[in-house]
């Protein structure tokens, strides 16, 4: 009998208002903003149109004719627009999965224990380590995925209100949305930097998963408190000239994956179109991101203190 | 007769008391058990540690496992309901079905649709919804459309209502009781199970103070209400206990033989409440 799927959809359940409808109210408010511009710049088009005034590289355009005569530029520049808006979307979808993400860690193995209901699970035949690990998965895997998801919805609904509006002033969407190459390379990019995302969101989720297992009570204290007092006092030990790890590698490599990891996706993609800006291709930016040893330490480290956060699951209903 | 439940030895520190103090018993299939002790005595230390639910020393296999490794072979045959309030709050009335559903292998759906027949409980409603009766109906529903070898019941009527209690019990000794299932049972109210017990375990300071079948019970334990003339030899006996009924004292005795009692007074069968007010005097001193 297969119980680990009913056993993400207890967590889908629970958690379904940040789960699925933040994110989804996320989209719907994008979409609403893009919409209320799209009609904005149509309003002010149309009252300087009928003063005569707009131009277009020097000469006067119509209404209906505002994207007639596009130039290769100009195709080129809208095919970037088309990918850097899918990375801004997820960027956004990103922050709010990793505020839910963040507080989702900190109650999975703590909720439970507070309002006793977990004699109530305790009382199914499920083990402690398929518990914790359908926890670190619907962290890890599922709500990265409909981030993913969410975030192609909604930069795929745009795309359709763009190639609306280009139609209605006499423009191509095809050649200018429908046959770009980025409509197919930005979803790509999407895909492969999910891994990564997952691999860094691995130490914060172990980190949170531990706090979760162990606290009495205020599971978010220790897990905010401990890293930056460990950051401190690595500090205050330097100032003191005794051995010490490098302040930046303690802030940087330890402190932030403890605690910012679920807010991987805008890390990343920050670092991969650093990459990219500093002549890299896709390939080498994407390599870049995988490379660092630091990464993987840290994801080692992840998994051991959600292995950690298991034990301490198995005497959590001793309350 | 198999044995359910084997203890030996079984002991429990926490950090300033002992709440086990090395205690052995055995439980049978096929029976009913009351656990009874005053507050702290160790009742729900024994459950937890029979569920698998905390740490301990000494020997302990409940259907052939320790409890503290393979449990969730265990729980597939335990069932138990620790109290009324551990259903979680947000959690759907349909949504509790489906899941018990998906993860219980023994979970008899029509069997669980049957009782919630019998219920007013909404199917969409959150369990924070519900009244506790509700919930423990709920969580009855639940439990009983498993087949389950031994159910542990922790207090499981705790803060309701006297209907809802009747039915809890009635429900149980009906609908699920039978010989291949063993139930065993915490409680304050010691009235309300005295009739559905088989067996009864008294527990005190961590130690078993008691451990007897219902029957054997009524051979130990008997009441003497004494008329006065006999009342110095009824003292001399020395009773268990001893109050005053309507002017007339009424004594407790514990394994004095009912020949040397019959000439006393009239016998009577003791409450489960009395023997246990007796034998735990001083308690709480």
């Amino acid at each position: 009998m297969n119980t680990f799927p009913w056993l993400l959809k207890r967590e889908y359940w629970e958690h379904r208002g940040g789960f699925f409808l933040a994110p989804l109210w996320t989209g719907i408010t994008l979409l609403a903003f893009t919409l209320l511009g799209l009609l904005a710049g149509e309003v002010s088009l149309n009252v300087r149109m009928s003063q005569g005034t707009v131009t277009i590289n020097g000469s006067p355009v119509s209404i209906g004719s505002l994207f007639t005569h596009t130039t290769p530029e100009q195709i080129q520049q809208a095919n970037h627009m088309i990918s850097a808006l899918l990375l801004g979307i997820d960027a956004l979808f990103g922050m709010v999965i990793g505020f839910v993400l963040f507080f989702y860690l900190l109650g999975a193995l703590y909720d439970d224990r507070r309002d006793r209901s977990v004699l109530f699970w305790k009382s199914m035949p499920v083990s402690d380590s398929a518990t914790v690990l359908s926890k670190a998965l619907t962290a890890i895997v599922m709500l990265p995925v409909l981030a993913a998801i969410l975030s192609l919805a909604t930069w795929l609904i745009m795309q359709i209100l763009f190639s609306v509006f280009v139609l209605f002033h006499g423009g191509n969407p095809l050649t200018l949305i429908w046959t770009q190459s980025s409509l197919f390379t930005a979803p790509l990019l999407l895909a492969a930097v999910l891994p990564i995302v997952m691999l860094w969101m691995l130490p914060t989720a172990g980190w949170l998963l531990l706090c979760s297992a162990a606290s009495r009570s205020t599971p978010f204290l220790w897990a905010v408190l401990i890293p930056i007092l460990l950051g401190i006092l690595n500090g205050w030990i330097g100032l003191l000239g005794l051995p010490h790890l490098p302040t930046d590698i303690m802030w940087s490599d330890i402190v932030k994956r403890m605690l910012l990891g679920t807010f991987g996706s805008l890390d990343v993609i920050n670092a991969m179109q650093a990459a990219q800006r500093a002549g890299g291709g896709f390939g080498a930016s994407l390599l870049a991101a995988y490379g660092q040893p630091a990464t993987w330490v840290a994801g080692i480290g992840g998994v051991a203190m959600t292995a950690g956060a298991t034990i301490l699951r198995r005497r959590s209903g001793d309350l | 007769m198999t044995t359910l439940i084997e203890a030996s030895g079984l002991r429990k520190r926490y950090k300033s008391t002992e709440a086990l103090r090395g205690i052995d018993f055995n439980i049978q299939a096929g029976r009913i058990v009351g656990l009874i002790g005053p507050n702290g005595a160790g009742k729900t230390t024994a459950l937890k540690a029979i569920l698998g639910l905390t740490e301990f020393e000494g020997q302990l296999q409940v259907l052939g496992h320790d409890p503290r490794a393979g449990r969730e072979h265990m729980m597939r045959d335990v069932c138990f309901i620790a109290d009324v309030a551990v259903l979680p709050r947000w959690l759907r009335v349909q949504q509790a079905i489906d899941f018990v559903g998906g993860v219980h292998p023994k979970f008899d759906l029509k069997r669980c649709e049957a009782f919630m027949a019998r219920t007013q409980i909404p199917r969409q409603a959150r369990v924070r919804e519900l009244s506790k009766g509700m919930i423990v109906q709920l969580h009855l529903a639940l439990v009983m459309a498993i087949d389950a070898r031994l159910l542990v019941l922790d207090e499981p009527t705790l803060g309701l209502d006297l209907l809802y209690r009747k039915q809890f019990y009635q429900t149980l000794l009906e609908d699920y009781f039978d010989e291949q299932r063993t139930i065993l049972i915490t409680t304050h109210q010691v009235e309300e199970i005295e009739h559905i017990l088989s067996d009864v375990m008294f527990i005190r300071d961590g130690r078993i103070t008691l451990n007897a079948d219902m029957e054997s019970l009524g051979e130990r334990f008997i009441e003497v209400m004494v008329t006065p003339e006999h009342d110095q030899d009824a003292r001399g006996l020395n009773p268990l206990s001893t109050r005053n009924v309507f002017g007339r004292s009424v004594h407790l005795f514990d394994g004095v033989p009912r020949e040397r009692l019959q000439p006393l007074g009239e016998l009577r069968r003791p409450g489960l409440a009395d023997i246990f007010v007796a034998t735990m005097q001083g308690a709480h001193a």
